[in-house]
């Protein structure tokens, strides 16, 4: 019996692994290949604290997991810089140093031979000696690490983390820290790693280096991979396979000597198998979950009125003197722009001529070379871009930046400002206020999808929609950051008439209340239909700015951008 | 697959694993266990060893096994020195296989299984690992291939066979420094030599100069070069360039060493260590070599030998303690009986005697550094103390 509850210890290790290490993969989708490294931290502090400054287990536990946050989060510095392949080899270095200390440092870790003599754990007066005793604790603690993951995965914050995955700009856009986001994730998932690191550790009694492979982090990867990335459950599953499955093949008789070569390759080749029926895993990411009714029932019509700014006519957000220089190329050169609340204000201009350069400018995606930004007077200079949203001022993408594997709601309710499930604590600490309010912020999703004609697309994966809905989803998911700025990039282009006719509307009516509006558009029937204002932009800055009907009986600009 | 299909998938494979647990039966084979690196970074170990212990099984049972019941080696793999494959095989042989003797390898894997070897009473032995944290971390464990303190009282007992009176000594500083540099200072005494001069440096050290300037300085006979690759190979370079022309003993000496020291300063430098080779008077060592290189077209190495060598012993143990009667086929048993006369045949020729520690003393080859190559100069006696 031993034999299968120490089997089912590695199951219940290995998914807390996973589970973890599904956060940053899965969740965050940053390609990170150090987890076993934080696995190896968190069983050398324990192992080191009890045996040899005599620290009690519990201590000792807790000290490891909470150090192994910390050193998560470190070494989630350069993936705020850098992602893809850059970031693999910046973990793979990670893991390989790690390894290397604890294979050196030979006074505290014992170098190769490792640690042995490691305590075992004792729970309520019993010593958790045999494998069977000790899969209560195993087991009790994978439920407990697959839960607080749960929690955090379906929490507005895990929601952040996923649009973050799917698209960086457009999660810093809509107004997500992405460096905390990592930081916390990496955090979280590094913890969570020790957690097994430290069971690891009291349960075999010894731990050496050997143990901790990039192997490690390869086979827990192969877990998430296989049980499906993003799915909590999955990974799960892809533990409990992965550690059974060559227990399993065990029972087939094989010759002895190439016996465990031959299990290999038969392993291999069933992973191979079963990834080939199953690309996304054998759980893919349950991410077209269900509308609760009660959101349904509370959602009504969007009052869109209620929103409405008294004064019209007042600068809001303007750009003063906007340089931007790359090496030699002079992307603007001296911008001036003026935003007024309640007009709508159109960009025109050829291409290269500086307008996605100057909304860039204007939301901090890139800093100015020289010249200001304010919004009301008030300089956002050096602002990061959710800084800037938090001012009140949203913008679009020319190309789009759907958060593609998310569903159409989910794609709004990410956006709503000041959720109170955007903080990891809140999420733990106050669950029942973050469930309630991301309801209500479903039914209001609901309305504004209502309003710009989505509703019945709300439980669909984004990327099941046409261009035309995608484009109007972008508005819908600038609707729901509130801003009184909105900075759309060519929001219309590409679309049928009868669609023009629906998006059309919405863009003056929310200008009638008040908002500030700044589009940019290359249709000069729609820039004279929608705009109250246009600007025309060249070589990187304002040539000319007056109503359309005037920039377009200029003969000098209908000579060089008009004909 | 949704998650009750896959619930219910899992619950069965479980149920399949409890069926393996079958309840005891009289042994009508004697199952040994091997904890052996049969996949991952280094499954050379687990071929070799594997094999060693297979042609003493078949050796065992072609001639009628053990009062007409045969022996059989199950093998577990811990796949290059993971301590939880190794828990996890160690637990199978107990429960599925019902073992009560194992054979590991790995100093990690053997340190991993000691405490379910103490607890469950099953009799371990290592011919592979020499890790000094697989001592006394078991009753029931033993070891079959040299320890590093063994190999350096056996050059110390090479020195003095040559003559030397004043010897030097240089290791890292580390635990395993440390030991060896007791050890040798303990056969010293004993043997009536005088060490004049025991230097240490930091593990990672490149620059050895002050050190070896003190060597020098002693006007030793000798050189006893306890480092491993490659600080082995450091310590002879500098000591030439030195201008010292003392002979050298080392206890590990690799290719590695000979490229960092030069082949003209390794020449001469003798090496104390596990080595395994046949030799006319030693009639199990060569029935072993002609039956390995019949069976695998190769020469054993003293992997393969040791795990042969060990299957010998338990065969031995298994006749003690059936003679003896009563529930004979237990690890408990099995350590009783080897403590009731340590001393067994050795594959390497006479005998080995396992000492308080568990560790078998054993014959140590001799070999000397030539042209980069290393030949085998002799075996030294297993007890010359």
């Amino acid at each position: 019996m031993d034999y299968v509850y120490h089997v089912l210890v590695m199951v219940c290790l290995y998914a807390i692994l996973a589970i973890s290490f599904n956060v940053v993969i899965g969740l965050a989708g940053l390609f990170a290949l150090s987890h076993a490294a934080f696995y190896a931290i968190g069983a050398y502090t324990t192992a080191i604290l009890t045996t040899q400054y005599g620290v009690p287990v519990l201590p000792a536990l807790v000290c490891g997991i909470v150090l192994t946050g910390v050193i998560g989060a470190i070494a989630a510095l350069p993936a705020l810089r850098i992602g893809g392949h850059y970031l693999v080899v910046v973990t793979l270095a990670l893991q390989i140093i790690v390894i290397d200390v604890l294979r050196n440092a030979q006074g505290l870790t014992g170098g190769p031979d490792g640690i042995s003599g490691i305590p075992r754990l004792t729970l309520f007066g019993q010593t958790l000696s045999t494998p069977g005793s000790f899969l209560v604790l195993a087991a009790a603690v994978a439920a407990f690490v697959y839960l607080i993951t749960h929690m955090l995965a379906f929490s507005p914050f895990g929601r952040a983390l996923r649009a973050m995955r799917e698209d960086e700009l457009a999660a810093q856009s809509i107004g997500k820290n992405v460096v905390a986001l990592k930081l916390i994730a990496f955090a979280f998932s590094a913890a969570s790693a020790a957690i097994a690191g430290s069971l690891l550790a009291h349960y075999i009694t010894f731990v050496s280096p050997q143990s901790f492979s990039i192997d490690e982090t390869i086979l827990v990867l192969a877990m998430i991979i296989l049980g499906g990335t993003g799915n909590l459950f999955g990974a799960a599953a892809g533990a409990a396979i992965l550690v059974a499955l060559p227990e399993l093949l065990k029972l087939m008789a094989l010759p002895v000597g190439t016996a465990d070569l031959l299990r290999n390759a038969f392993y291999g080749l069933m992973l191979i198998l079963i990834l080939r029926f199953r690309p996304e895993g054998i759980f893919p990411e349950r991410y077209r979950y269900r509308l609760p009714e009660s959101a349904k029932r509370a959602a009504g019509v969007l009052e869109v009125d209620a929103w409405t700014r008294p004064v019209r006519g007042e600068v809001t957000l303007a750009g003063n003197d906007l340089h931007k220089n790359f090496g030699g190329i002079v992307a603007a050169n001296g911008v001036d722009l003026e935003l007024r609340s309640g007009i709508v204000t159109g960009l025109i201009g050829p291409n290269g001529a500086g307008k996605t350069t100057a909304f860039n400018l204007l939301t901090g995606f890139l800093t100015p070379t020289a010249g200001r930004v304010s919004m009301r007077g008030l300089p956002l200079a050096d602002r990061r871009p959710h800084r800037i949203v938090r001012s009140s001022i949203a913008r679009s993408f020319q190309d789009l930046r759907l958060f593609k594997r998310m569903t159409v709601l989910e794609n709004v309710l990410t956006a709503f400002p000041d959720q109170l499930g955007d903080r990891l604590w809140n999420v733990f600490l106050r669950p029942f206020a973050v469930r309630a309010q991301d309801h209500a912020n479903m039914a209001r999703a609901l309305e504004v999808l209502d309003f710009v004609g989505l509703r019945d697309r709300a439980e669909q994966s984004a990327d099941n929609l046409s261009y035309a809905e995608e484009k109007l989803l972008v508005i819908a998911r600038l609707l729901a950051t509130d801003a009184e700025v909105l900075l759309l990039d060519e929001p219309l282009s590409g679309l049928d008439p009868t669609t023009l006719d629906q998006v059309l509307p919405i863009v003056r009516r929310l200008a009638e209340q008040g908002r500030t509006i700044c589009l940019i558009e290359h249709n000069l029937d729609v820039i004279r239909e929608v705009c109250d204002v246009t600007a025309y932009l060249d070589g990187g800055k304002v040539l000319a700015f007056g109503k359309p009907e005037e920039l377009m009986r200029d003969p000098k600009l209908v000579e060089r951008y008009i004909q | 697959m949704d998650r009750r299909t896959f619930l219910r998938a899992a619950s069965s494979l479980v149920v399949v694993g409890l069926a393996g647990a079958a309840p005891a039966q009289e042994p009508d084979v004697y199952r040994i266990g091997a904890i052996l690196s049969m996949s991952g970074a280094t499954p050379h170990y687990g071929t070799v060893m594997s094999r060693g212990a297979l042609v003493a099984v078949d050796e065992i049972n072609a001639a009628g096994g053990i009062d007409g019941r045969k022996l059989e080696l199950v093998i577990e793999d811990h796949k290059s020195g993971s301590t939880q494959a190794a828990v996890a095989g160690m637990n199978r042989l107990i429960n599925v296989v019902k073992t009560p003797a194992v054979l590991s390898s790995f100093s990690g894997p053997t340190v991993a299984i000691a405490p379910i070897s103490k607890e469950k009473q099953v009799f371990v032995l290592n011919g592979g690992g020499v890790s000094l944290k697989m001592i006394g971390v078991s009753p029931y464990m033993f070891h079959n291939r040299s320890l590093a303190t063994d190999l350096a009282a056996a050059a110390v007992r090479r020195a003095k066979d040559r003559g030397f009176k004043r010897i030097a000594q240089i290791a890292g500083r580390s635990e395993f420094g440390d030991s060896v540099i007791a050890a040798s200072q303990e056969v010293a005494k004993k043997l009536g030599m005088e060490v004049v001069a025991t230097e240490q440096f930091a593990a990672d050290a490149t620059n050895i100069d002050t050190q070896v300037a003190k060597l020098r300085a002693a006007k030793p006979d000798v050189v006893l070069n306890w480092p491993t690759t490659p600080q082995a190979g450091l310590v002879v370079k500098r000591v030439r360039e030195i201008g010292m022309e003392q002979p050298i003993i080392s206890m590990e000496w690799t290719n590695e060493d000979t490229k960092l020291a030069g082949v003209a300063s390794s020449n001469g430098v003798e090496v104390a260590t596990d080595y395994f080779a046949p030799a006319a008077d030693n009639p199990m060592g060569q029935r072993f070599y002609d039956e390995y290189k019949k069976r695998y077209g190769e020469e054993p190495d003293f992997y393969a030998a040791n795990y042969y060598e060990a299957v010998q012993v338990i065969a031995t143990l298994i006749r003690r303690t059936k003679a003896k009667g009563g529930d004979f086929w237990t690890g408990a048993r099995l350590t009783e009986a080897l403590w009731e006369d340590p001393a067994f045949d050795s594959v390497y020729g006479g005998k080995m005697t396992f000492q308080k520690n568990g560790v078998a003393l054993k014959r140590v080859a001799i070999l000397k550094v030539d042209e980069g190559a290393l030949k085998l100069e002799r075996f030294l006696p297993a007890q010359a103390d």
